[in-house]
């Protein structure tokens, strides 16, 4: 049941207009460029090290980190991507009602009454091994 | 009042709800991420210390969630 969502990846992209897409384009372009791989000494994660002063003993005292994002996000850019998230939540409550029906009629085609409340109390829960979740998935 | 039982069935049909489930979380995690920037964004106060805020709700977190949608 799990893996990638690549088939219901290509449905939500065919949901976006043009328009969208430009909102989305650019957020992307912000998200590679600013944070996932940003190229300019502002953007690396900055190591501060705290030496003591005015003491007989030089030292150092501690080491801080922090990183800087020269990029905020601004007011337009948030809201285009508000309309666009809010867009394709609808479809997915939406497209959500409707596979649950199709989901339903599958099951009903599929099984007979009786087999479906023959399993009431019949299967015994899952086992689950606790050492196994730490296996990389092949 | 009648009581319902769950039961497992063996049907490998039900993976697009789950997608569908999964982009509705990362959408509302969006939706969510969005709002609060806006409200640090309008709020008063000094612009260093909106940038470090801004920072600390985890920008880069919206931005990681929009590019797998």
């Amino acid at each position: 049941m799990n893996g990638v969502r690549s088939k219901t990846q290509i449905e939500l992209k065919n949901v976006m207009t043009p328009e969208d897409e430009k909102v989305h384009d650019v957020a992307m372009s912000i998200r590679s460029k600013h944070y996932a791989h940003s190229i300019n000494n502002l953007e690396f994660p900055h190591v501060t090290a705290w030496l003591a002063v005015g003491t007989p003993k030089r030292e150092v005292t501690s080491v801080s980190t922090a990183s800087h994002m020269v990029v905020p996000t601004d007011e337009t850019l948030l809201h285009n991507l508000s309309v666009l998230a809010g867009k394709l939540h609808d479809w997915a409550i939406n497209e959500q009602k409707t596979e649950s029906k199709r989901l339903l009629s599958i099951v009903k085609d599929r099984f007979s009454l009786d087999e479906l409340y023959a399993k009431i109390g019949a299967a015994s829960p899952r086992k689950i091994r606790y050492s196994d979740m730490a296996k990389v998935r092949k | 009042m009648a009581a319902a039982h769950s039961i497992q069935i063996a049907l490998r049909e039900g993976k697009r709800l789950v997608d569908l489930f999964s982009i509705q979380n990362d959408l509302c995690f969006v939706l969510d991420a969005i709002a609060l920037l806006q409200i640090l964004q309008s709020s008063k106060g000094d612009p260093f210390t909106k940038l470090v805020m801004i920072d600390s709700v985890s920008t880069q977190h919206l931005f990681d969630t929009v590019v797998v949608l």
